[in-house]
């Protein structure tokens, strides 16, 4: 048992520290002129990701309620909701630092570059005149916080549709007339 | 009499289809009511369920096809198509007429047996067919397509009219044949069995029939040797796909022809139905050569045209030359855009290739891991997915790499399925640069080049270039895309070569 909780304990700080390593490691490569996402957005993803986790609870709350009699059960009421809890936790947390520090986009002359991904760090450049059109976009959760997303489709397939999240409505607002005035009627 | 013209043309009469694809549409869905009455067929015998089936299939089918034809009307007015349809739901389309980008008619077997013809219309914005007419009489159709382009120039010229002139490209029955055979496929095998399977004729079945009489002694062989067995039905197997391949296409590329009308390519092929299709070249994103290494040994090529939003419901439309040596693949090509294949490739970084050996042996320790749980797996397997997994990454990595001019970026990739991808500059659509969590540790980045009308897999990706180097590319690409659209406004589209 105890064993066991080291090996465990071991590989969650090796994870852990290399994982923090790559972090900073990356942080000293991220290009400070471009700009960040509005800060609120954190908590945006982080109500999502809460609202993933409440799912995950409930399912698990179910699992444990229908198996709650069975006689070769070992394991006590409430653990499986415990390590989803811990988990969802956790990664509420996280992951919406990790994606803000690393979510930057610049609009350069006819350019439009954004730069994202924690893991896999992806770095686009769209053409402006290749926009088709653009969209802003908002769910419940953004109103909340009075942010906006804007959406940028274009012909490609792998990338044709790319989102900018994070955004005051002004300065959506500011960023469709710029792109509009670059957008072609004939995107051939 | 003229006043009635014009006030006809103003408010022209909706026109219904033409009477006999009531017709067409019963033998149609005919098909389906042999497979719902199959145990009949099969002589089980006229029981209560099968009348039952019948009765509901006259009572339903059969109105609904008339009920369709009654109530799908067209018209053709100067500024738009209009199409009403639907039964519970009315529906009614208005296709402007300046979004229309080309009309297509077709003719199937049984179209073509009773004098019908199916016009589709396709728009600019959509990558399907937005509107079709199924059936018309020949004539109708030639008049709508007449009234079309009388109304708006810009459609491509009839196809018909360009039987003169002499082809780009033309398969003749022996290379038609030899296409046919590089294109070996296993869907069609599927589709064989499966059909047996359906009707209820086992392989063993039918291996017992063939070899009922003088061919005795081959199934005592079998009987004898299991291992025989095996291997004779593979290879009967592998030969029917082939010989299925070779007949389905056949009958799709019978008779291709390409040819150029200005700023248009046409083609037309098939045996049983003749599809034509118009390809403007200004639409057209990037070309691609494709080969396998069999074709590839004997020196055969064939090329593909990806568009926008053109219907892309058939695989094989864009297909400018299903089969052709190297310097006539480069001759179509260079109708399309002025360029030359490259001889030498930049390969990409040699560390590629340990990212995908150790891929494949991950995957293969987890598929092993999963066979353990039935089944003791044996050494030789482990050894021998090691061994292919390193020879598989080493001939991915010889086979990929890129080039590029003062025009072009090519980008080579594949084993199986080789395809070198041309890209114009100024057809790039974005660029993005990726770099994982390993890749970034080994130094290295993915090129993703995202075209219109690419596939999403083996799409042009340069995968795994030297970091620095996907950079430089990067920033190249991007220089190169804003130079292509300074160029000065007016000239026409193919001017510049892109």
């Amino acid at each position: 048992m105890l064993d066991g909780l080291f090996a465990c304990c071991s590989i969650l700080t090796f994870t852990t520290s290399s994982i923090l390593d790559y972090y900073y490691f990356m942080l000293q490569n991220l290009d400070n002129s471009m700009e960040s996402l509005d800060p609120a957005v954190q908590t945006v993803w982080a109500v999502k990701l809460g609202l993933w986790t409440l799912g995950g609870v409930l399912l698990a709350l179910a699992y444990e309620l229908t198996h709650l009699f069975q006689s070769d059960r070992w394991l006590p009421f409430g653990f499986w909701v415990g390590v989803v809890v811990g988990i969802g936790g956790v990664l509420c947390w996280v992951l919406p630092r990790l994606r803000y520090r690393f979510w930057r986009y610049a609009l350069l002359g006819e350019e439009l570059i954004l730069e994202r991904g924690i893991f896999t760090r992806v770095r686009t450049i769209v053409p402006l005149r290749r926009v088709q059109h653009l969209d802003i976009a908002q769910d419940l959760i953004e109103r909340e916080f009075g942010l906006v997303r804007v959406v940028l489709h274009t012909a490609g397939t792998r990338y044709s549709t790319l989102v900018l999240p994070g955004l005051r409505p002004q300065q959506a607002e500011q960023l469709r007339e710029r792109i509009k005035q670059h957008m072609v009627e004939d995107v051939l | 009499m003229m006043a009635f013209a014009e006030s006809s043309e103003a408010m022209p009469e909706a026109r219904r289809l033409h009477p006999l694809t009531l017709v067409v549409r019963l033998l149609m869905s005919l098909p389906a009511l042999g497979v719902l009455w199959l145990p009949v067929l099969w002589g089980r015998g006229v029981d209560r369920s099968a009348l039952a089936t019948l009765i509901l299939y006259g009572v339903i089918a059969w109105p609904l096809i008339l009920a369709h034809y009654l109530r799908f009307r067209y018209s053709l007015t100067p500024r738009e198509l209009i199409l009403e349809s639907g039964l519970f739901t009315y529906r009614r389309r208005n296709i402007p007429l300046e979004r229309i980008q080309n009309v297509q008619i077709e003719r199937t077997l049984l179209a073509r047996c009773l004098g019908l013809a199916r016009v589709r219309v396709e728009t600019a914005g959509s990558s399907e067919t937005e509107g079709e007419l199924a059936f018309v009489s020949l004539a109708e159709a030639m008049r709508l397509e007449a009234q079309l382009r009388a109304f708006r120039e810009a459609l491509p010229a009839p196809v018909t009219k360009a039987q003169v002139v002499e082809p780009l490209f033309a398969l003749s029955p022996a290379r038609l044949l030899c296409s046919g055979a590089f294109r070996f496929s296993l869907v069609f095998l599927a589709g064989l069995f499966s059909a047996m399977e359906y009707l209820n004729l086992g392989p063993e079945e039918l291996a017992d029939w063939l070899t009922r009489g003088r061919l005795r002694w081959v199934r005592d062989a079998f009987a004898h040797a299991p291992l025989l067995a095996t291997l004779t039905t593979l290879l009967t197997a592998a030969l029917l796909g082939w010989i299925a391949g070779i007949v389905v296409h056949a009958t799709r590329f019978y008779g291709f022809r390409l040819w150029r009308e200005d700023d248009r390519l046409y083609r037309q092929s098939g045996l049983f139905t003749v599809a034509a299709g118009v390809i403007p070249l200004r639409r057209v994103q990037a070309l691609v050569v494709q080969t396998n290494p069999l074709m590839a040994y004997f020196g055969w090529f064939a090329l593909e045209a990806r568009l926008m939003g053109l219907a892309q419901e058939q695989q094989g439309n864009q297909l400018l030359v299903p089969l052709g040596r190297l310097h006539e693949v480069q001759a179509i090509a260079t109708q399309v855009w002025p360029l030359t294949l490259p001889e030498t490739w930049k390969p990409v970084s040699p560390r590629h290739r340990r990212r995908l050996t150790i891929r494949y042996l991950l995957v293969g320790a987890l598929g092993i891991g999963v066979l353990y749980l039935f089944w003791t797996p044996q050494l030789w397997m482990g050894i021998g997915w090691g061994m292919g997994s390193l020879l598989w990454a080493w001939w991915q990595y010889r086979g990929h790499g890129y080039a590029y001019d003062a025009h072009f970026l090519f980008i080579r990739r594949g084993v199986l399925r080789r395809r070198v991808w041309c890209v114009p500059y100024a057809k790039v659509q974005t660029l993005s640069l990726r770099q994982s969590l390993f890749q970034r540790r080994l130094g290295l980045a993915s090129l993703v080049v995202d075209v219109a009308g690419a596939s999403i897999w083996g799409g042009p990706v340069l995968r795994d270039l030297p970091v620095e180097e996907a950079h430089a590319l990067l920033e190249m690409l991007q220089a190169r895309f804003r130079e292509s659209w300074q160029a000065p406004q007016g000239t026409s589209e193919r001017s510049h070569p892109v």
